[in-house]
């Protein structure tokens, strides 16, 4: 095997350096002359160093006043909504009704001059039947008060 | 940074007991955690930027977050569930602005930390161009292969913890950073010429 196959790849060169926790390896490239022959090695470690010069900024002094009051906005927001589900809470019954209505209502397909008014579409006639009123037969018993008083004119 | 161990004493608690108390809202702690974090997280969001102002308010947004979560998990350490929040936030910030190219914003003094007082004027000035280099060097980099070098430079993070963090395997972080440094001196040496 030569050298140069025991020479640890940049990559692992770099994790070294950045884990700081494999020093043989970095040693290593400051010892072994087959390493400090490869320019492409070289110059990550030399871009890697140079890193260090990028500026590391001051927070500013406000910082933590700022977020406290940001917090305080984003829990009194938090309460409005809070509020909002106390209403809901107390409006839900209405607005179940509400929403049972436009379940069942459904406008009839058929033309208006062929249209059964008394009859439902197929779908709420099933979920009718579970209901306790048999609203057919109330149904059946305003369709003939209204034939009768079609024929009394 | 400071990178807590359990074995840190109760002066000291590590960032994930204190994580464990911001849950049942703990004011003291959520405040511990934001003077330990403020530094590191601003200074993350800064290098990727190049805006202190909007690094700050992102760095804002995460410790919001970090109020407001429930989903903490004890397992994790808290630097990579904390970083994880910074990264999304970032590429959400990154997505919303489209394609910009990161433009870094010259510094005042006050805010940066100068690393040696005693460096002479012509130092001073080689430092400041050298900087200047970095940062637009670092800007052209694609956003994920800076993300990782940046995550793997500054932060004290093993590549294990990186990978958790953007979502990738471990050896494709190894192999991003090493791109990412051949790229960035590749840029260098066009700036330099």
């Amino acid at each position: 095997m030569s050298a140069s196959e025991n020479c640890p790849a940049p990559e692992a060169i770099l994790k070294a350096l950045a884990e700081k926790n494999n020093q043989a390896s970095v040693e290593h490239v400051h010892t072994c002359l087959i390493c400090q022959q490869k320019p492409e090695l070289q110059a990550a470690l030399s871009v890697w160093q140079l890193l260090d010069a990028l500026p590391e900024i001051q927070v500013s002094g406000d910082f933590e006043a700022r977020l406290h009051s940001r917090l305080v906005k984003e829990q009194s927001s938090q309460l409005r909504w809070l509020q909002f589900d106390i209403w809901f809470d107390f409006l839900h019954i209405p607005a179940l009704v509400a929403v049972l209505a436009l379940l069942f209502w459904q406008p009839l397909e058929l033309p208006a001059t062929q249209a059964q008014h008394w009859r439902r579409p197929p779908k709420t006639e099933r979920i009718q039947t579970s209901f306790p009123v048999k609203t057919e037969q109330a149904l059946g018993l305003i369709q003939k008060i209204y034939q009768q008083r079609s024929k009394k004119g | 940074m400071t990178n807590s161990t359990p074995n840190q004493s109760s002066l000291h608690p590590p960032d994930e007991a204190l994580m464990l108390q911001v849950l049942e809202k703990n004011q003291q702690a959520f405040n511990l955690l934001v003077k330990r974090w403020k530094h590191p997280l601003v200074n993350y969001f800064y290098r990727q930027l190049g805006e202190v102002e909007r690094a700050e308010e992102l760095a804002q947004e995460v410790f919001v977050k970090v109020w407001k979560t429930k989903k903490y998990q004890a397992q994790a350490r808290f630097s990579t569930w904390l970083y994880r929040l910074a990264y999304h936030l970032l590429v959400d910030h990154w997505r919303s602005q489209g394609r910009r190219p990161t433009q870094f914003e010259p510094l005042e003094d006050t805010a940066l930390e100068l690393p040696s007082p005693a460096a002479g004027p012509e130092q001073l000035a080689l430092q400041a161009e050298t900087r200047q280099h970095l940062q637009t060097a670092l800007a052209t980099l694609p956003v994920q292969q800076r993300q990782i070098l940046v995550l793997s430079k500054f932060e004290d993070l093993k590549y294990s913890q990186i990978a958790e963090i953007v979502g990738c395997p471990d050896n494709q972080v190894k192999v991003q950073v090493f791109r990412a440094v051949q790229n960035l001196g590749k840029k260098l040496k066009e700036l330099i010429r």
